[in-house]
């Protein structure tokens, strides 16, 4: 993306006025240049949705093209394809993540019911990860996989005592590092009780912390707003 | 063809507004095109012309005011104007569009009005998203993926040539179909009548 292309100049506004009615003058007057800036805005949104720009830049498309819901709905798009790509690299990423968990999932299963009977099959995975400088939550980040254990057992958590924020490292394969998404919690059968938005991503992981006063025992559907949707489903005890 | 679906001021600048009628508008794409069928499209070229003109200039409703304005050239060209350069004419009459909707939009901003509320949660925008890809014809769907999953410009020489034609044409084709993924996904906002709180409620069978 060339930041000094006149197009792209013309589309965040920073033309002289007498430039800027040209730019306006041949838009109307000359299809093939319409069909270039429409490109150039769609270059733009792109490299937005990826998280590519500067500050400086993501601001001014933020003011000069991100300014109606037409707008809002080109960049979901944008944001979407951009999540195809990642996806399409992060596929293989999946099966290496999907083992690491199933075996620290094993092992913690292993380390703690082997000190004690077996009371059920639910596996708890509680691994010890860095807690984000920043974040409320100063216990060990509690680890999510997507979806579900299929015919098996959900995924149980034990929430940080005297903690107001638990925090939460989910393995979201394809993310890459600086990608932004937005995150739902709900109830099973029930209304949405939490979100946040814009949380950057890691690679292939995302980190957020819920306040625990939200989270009462019982089964959980996290929504990480990546496409299609990515769930992560828990219980808390 | 291819007109906003945003309920229409029924005034602009306090006017009482002029209906377009079916005459009306059959007289502009006659201006447009003397060809029936290509003044269909030169319509919809104007029309998403003028959006970007509205968009370009900051405007909140951009389809609104290229509606608007298409309206008042055909309300022109019913009363007997000549017009040599429909496009030159087109940009006159925007830039008169312009100032009004500057006025209205402001307006609407004082007094605190608000546009009929489309639920606009990542959650709604990305169950569109997902629907509209599944519209798309498996070839489209194939062809839209692979073009914006390329990461190398030589990935996508590689999709053109399979599809034997060439990079241009390749680039033309996911421009069209990612165009067609954006329209869909503004008419589907537009019909979601969902509220924004709303979450689908699931159950454990889901597991």
């Amino acid at each position: 993306l060339n930041s000094y292309d006149p197009a792209v100049r013309y589309l965040l506004n920073s033309l002289s006025a007498g430039e800027r009615e040209r730019m306006q003058a041949r838009l109307f007057a000359d299809d093939a240049f319409a069909e270039l800036l429409e490109e150039a805005e769609r270059e733009l949104l792109d490299a937005y949705a990826r998280g590519e720009l500067s500050p400086d830049l993501r601001q001014q498309v933020e003011t000069e093209i991100l300014t109606s819901e037409r707008q809002r709905d080109k960049l979901a798009v944008a944001r979407a394809l951009a999540a195809r790509r990642k996806q399409a690299f992060g596929r293989h990423l999946l099966l290496i993540a999907a083992a690491a968990v199933i075996i620290a999932g094993v092992a913690s299963y292993w380390t703690i019911h082997s000190y004690a009977p077996a009371r059920s099959e639910q596996v708890r995975v509680e691994v010890q990860a860095t807690v984000k400088q920043g974040e409320a939550a100063r216990a060990p980040a509690i680890l999510l996989v997507p979806g579900a254990l299929r015919g098996g057992n959900i995924q149980e958590v034990r929430l940080p005592a005297d903690e107001t924020y638990a925090a939460f490292d989910l393995v979201l394969p394809g993310a890459a590092a600086g990608e932004f998404f937005d995150a739902f919690l709900a109830p099973a059968g029930g209304p949405r009780v939490w979100s946040t938005s814009h949380v950057a991503a890691a690679h292939d992981a995302l980190s957020i912390t819920i306040p625990i006063a939200v989270l009462r025992p019982g089964v959980y559907r996290l929504t990480v707003s990546t496409i299609p949707l990515t769930f992560y489903y828990f219980r808390v005890r | 063809v291819g007109k906003s679906n945003e309920p229409p001021k029924k005034t602009v600048a306090g006017r009482q507004r002029w209906t377009l009628d079916a005459g009306a508008f059959q007289a502009l794409l006659q201006r447009l095109s003397a060809d029936g069928q290509r003044g269909g499209e030169r319509f919809r070229i104007l029309h998403t012309k003028l959006a970007a003109y509205f968009t370009h200039e900051r405007c909140a409703y951009p389809e609104r005011w290229a509606d608007e304005t298409l309206d008042r050239m055909a309300k022109r060209i019913s009363e007997g104007q000549q017009i040599e350069d429909p496009n030159a004419f087109a940009y006159g009459v925007a830039r008169m569009v312009l100032q009004e909707a500057r006025k209205a939009e402001q307006r609407d901003r004082d007094v605190g009005a608000r546009a009929p509320v489309r639920p606009r949660t990542p959650e709604a925008v990305m169950q569109c998203l997902d629907r509209c890809l599944e519209a798309l014809s498996d070839q489209d769907r194939n062809l839209i993926r692979r073009y914006y999953a390329a990461a190398r410009p030589s990935d996508r020489q590689g999709q053109a040539d399979e599809l034997g034609i060439g990079i241009e044409a390749l680039r033309t084709r996911a421009l069209r179909i990612r165009k067609r993924l954006e329209d869909c996904v503004t008419r589907c906002r537009e019909a979601q009548n969902v509220t924004a709180e709303r979450i689908s409620p699931f159950s454990i069978e889901e597991f």
